[in-house]
């Protein structure tokens, strides 16, 4: 732990999509916000544009993501919480502790997996369009 | 009817003929880098490590050491409740 009492964390925000492509900058901001009223210190914060999740969250298919590293007291770390289960922007929230991981190691975006297209699902629209007609 | 009577040493043999050999492998495919740190949000790593169901593979199939494996368990239980993994995959 840092003279100051403060560890370092990362966060990463799910965001509600609509609002977040809407406001790229207010998500980030909202992030924050939310960090700063509790006393923490944002060193580097970054936002990852739509894309689809792997399950609905909240009834939506796609969400977009801040990732944040910031500097903040453990004991204010519920608080922060709190703050985040409050807020309806923000569908899902998670805090790590890095204290001691050089920021470089974690503080990126990785590429996403080049998927091959299912296989079931040409079939299927197929065999759906003559019902519907 | 006649019970179909099969001794003990055909039952051994249709055991063993069933029985494919998977290979087990002797290590994991995470790079020396990843065994010091695996990041959650690496998900082109850790879908070498799931199922086509979504299942965590078991230290068998996935080679690794009992703290790589401890490792990547957490690692995709991080990254499925942020919604880049799923938890069921059909």
């Amino acid at each position: 732990m840092a003279e100051d009492g403060k560890r370092l964390y990362e966060g990463l925000f799910l965001l509600d999509p609509g609002f977040a492509n809407k406001d790229p900058e207010g998500a980030v901001a909202l992030c924050r916000h939310v960090l700063e009223k509790h006393g923490a210190t944002v060193i580097r914060s970054e936002i990852w544009g739509e894309q689809k999740l792997a399950y609905e969250v909240r009834k939506n298919k796609r969400g977009a993501y801040v990732l944040t590293a910031f500097r903040a007291e453990t004991m204010k770390m519920g608080e922060v919480e709190l703050e985040c289960r409050l807020t309806e922007r923000i569908m899902r929230y998670l805090f790590l502790n890095r204290e001691g991981v050089p920021i470089e190691k974690w503080f990126k975006r990785y590429e996403a997996p080049v998927r091959p297209p299912r296989r079931e699902e040409e079939p299927a629209e197929a065999a759906g369009e003559p019902a519907a007609v | 009817m006649a019970a179909i009577r099969t001794s003990k040493t055909d039952l051994k043999k249709k055991k063993k003929k069933k029985r494919a050999r998977i290979p087990t492998p002797t290590q994991s495919k995470l790079t020396k880098e990843q065994r010091e740190f695996l990041d959650y949000k690496d998900i082109e790593t850790l879908s070498k490590f799931i199922t086509s169901a979504g299942k965590i593979l078991p230290r068998k199939r996935s080679g690794a050491s009992h703290a790589e494996q401890q490792q990547i368990r957490d690692a995709i239980k991080y990254a499925r409740f942020m919604g880049l993994l799923p938890y069921v995959a059909r």
